[in-house]
């Protein structure tokens, strides 16, 4: 055999072992740490649903969106009041995620039935203009009494991590609107 | 390599042959994440663990890695301890994870780490490029603890610890630990700007002008003693042949 041959397989075979040698340390990783990221997710997501609408009030099951019209949202939840009488929901709590050029947002998103956003709770944000995104676009909104206009300022200094929440709030209100419209 | 090299592969990047202060390598996270001193500190930990591993294994494959090839094995093997190192702080340091974001996968592409595991690991043993890591990370950690700690005093004129390591809050009864320095009641002398990626790249600059006047002066200090030295050791010459000449 040539000798650039057998080179070309020394090498080849280097790297082909030295990658599984390596996935192989990574899915040990994974194993090792997944359930307890799921745990801190799960957490952390029980933890911001009290906040979107408050304490006070009640959540469905999560129910999960299969809809392709609506890529960026994962699951909902219904919310009503305790004491509620015969008015209905008083609104829907969306997981919502996206990804773009600089990282990963997530968000529960709660939406009124009457389809006007409310409040945002920030499950992940590791943006690299994340802290501008949160304290320019998100902690704005949050102080904003109207949702709506606040949800559309997405010029901040963070402005692809803004649209990229800006879209996820319309798709669940479009979600709603679309559902709700059927009801 | 000698028991002094040892040390000096240690030592030197702590200060003299800082990668930071002196190479100006790794500056995107030194600017990024230095708003908090705990945020600074915590990438330090993980930039550290990366470094030490990846050196630690390309110095022991060394003699195998095809010489073709070692550009994408060394980005393969550190690629693959970001990862490690960003499963085990998202399970683990999820505070901490969030804080740091994408600065964490942008730790693949580190010049620090690269730039090691060419200049360094890829030729010396596998003891030397552990020291070697650990000084880079130790090095590096305090450059980034230093610009943190001025940012995060002068853009909010405290220190807040138990934000990005949740566990110290435990050390304070479940709140966050708070010094106030040039904020508290009555006073506030912080300036919000240096808090902003604009003060960021201003407190980097100023730092590393003290450093270099620091250094130079060293230098300087140096370079007058041994020409006070050896003007004193020309007169004495002087002195003893003139000495010489008057007992011939």
């Amino acid at each position: 055999m040539n000798v650039s041959w057998k080179r070309a397989f020394f090498v080849g075979g280097f790297l082909a072992g030295l990658c599984a040698v390596l996935g192989l340390a990574i899915a040990g990783g994974d194993m090792l740490t997944k359930e307890t990221i799921a745990r801190n997710k799960r957490e952390k997501e029980q933890s911001a649903l009290k906040t979107v609408f408050g304490e006070n009030v009640i959540l469905s099951d999560a129910i999960e969106v299969k809809d392709a019209e609506f890529p960026m949202l994962a699951k909902y939840w219904t919310v009503t009041l305790p004491e509620e009488g015969d008015g209905g929901p008083l609104g829907r709590i969306y997981n919502a995620s996206g990804k773009n050029g600089y990282g990963d947002v997530a968000l529960l998103i709660g939406v009124y039935n009457d389809f006007h956003l409310g409040n945002v709770a920030v499950l992940e944000n590791t943006e690299s203009y994340g802290q501008t995104l949160q304290e320019e676009y998100l902690d704005k909104y949050a102080s904003a009494q109207d949702k709506e206009k606040a949800a559309e300022e997405v010029k901040c200094g963070a402005t692809y991590g803004a649209t990229l929440c800006r879209d996820m709030m319309k798709q669940a209100k479009a979600h709603y609107q679309k559902e709700g419209n059927h009801e | 390599m000698s028991k002094g090299q040892h040390k000096e592969s240690f030592l030197a990047p702590i200060w003299k042959a800082n990668p930071l202060l002196f190479g100006l390598l790794g500056m995107c996270p030194a600017l990024a994440v230095t708003k908090t001193l705990e945020a600074s500190f915590g990438m330090g930990i993980l930039f550290t663990l990366v470094l030490v591993c990846s050196n630690v294994l390309i110095s022991a494959l060394r003699k195998w890695i095809p010489e073709e090839v070692k550009t994408p094995c060394y980005i393969v093997i550190i690629a693959t301890f970001v990862t490690l190192v960003k499963m085990l702080a998202e399970a683990y340091l999820p505070e901490l994870y969030s804080t740091l974001g994408v600065f964490v996968s942008l730790l693949v592409v580190n010049c620090i780490v690269l730039g090691r595991a060419e200049a360094f690991a890829s030729k010396n043993t596998v003891f030397d490029s552990l020291l070697d890591g650990i000084g880079n990370g130790i090095g590096y950690t305090l450059a980034i603890c230093l610009i943190g700690l001025i940012r995060e005093v002068l853009g909010s004129g405290y220190l807040t610890f138990g934000t990005t390591f949740t566990f110290l809050q435990s050390l304070n009864g479940g709140n966050k630990i708070r010094l106030f320095i040039l904020k508290g009641p009555g006073y506030d002398v912080s300036m919000n700007f240096f808090a902003t990626p604009a003060g960021g790249f201003l407190v980097l600059g100023i730092t590393l002008a003290v450093v270099m006047a620091i250094t130079n002066a060293k230098e300087n200090k140096r370079k007058v003693d041994a020409r006070l030295a050896a003007k004193k050791a020309k007169e004495e010459a002087a002195k003893n042949s003139a000495a010489t000449e008057v007992a011939k």
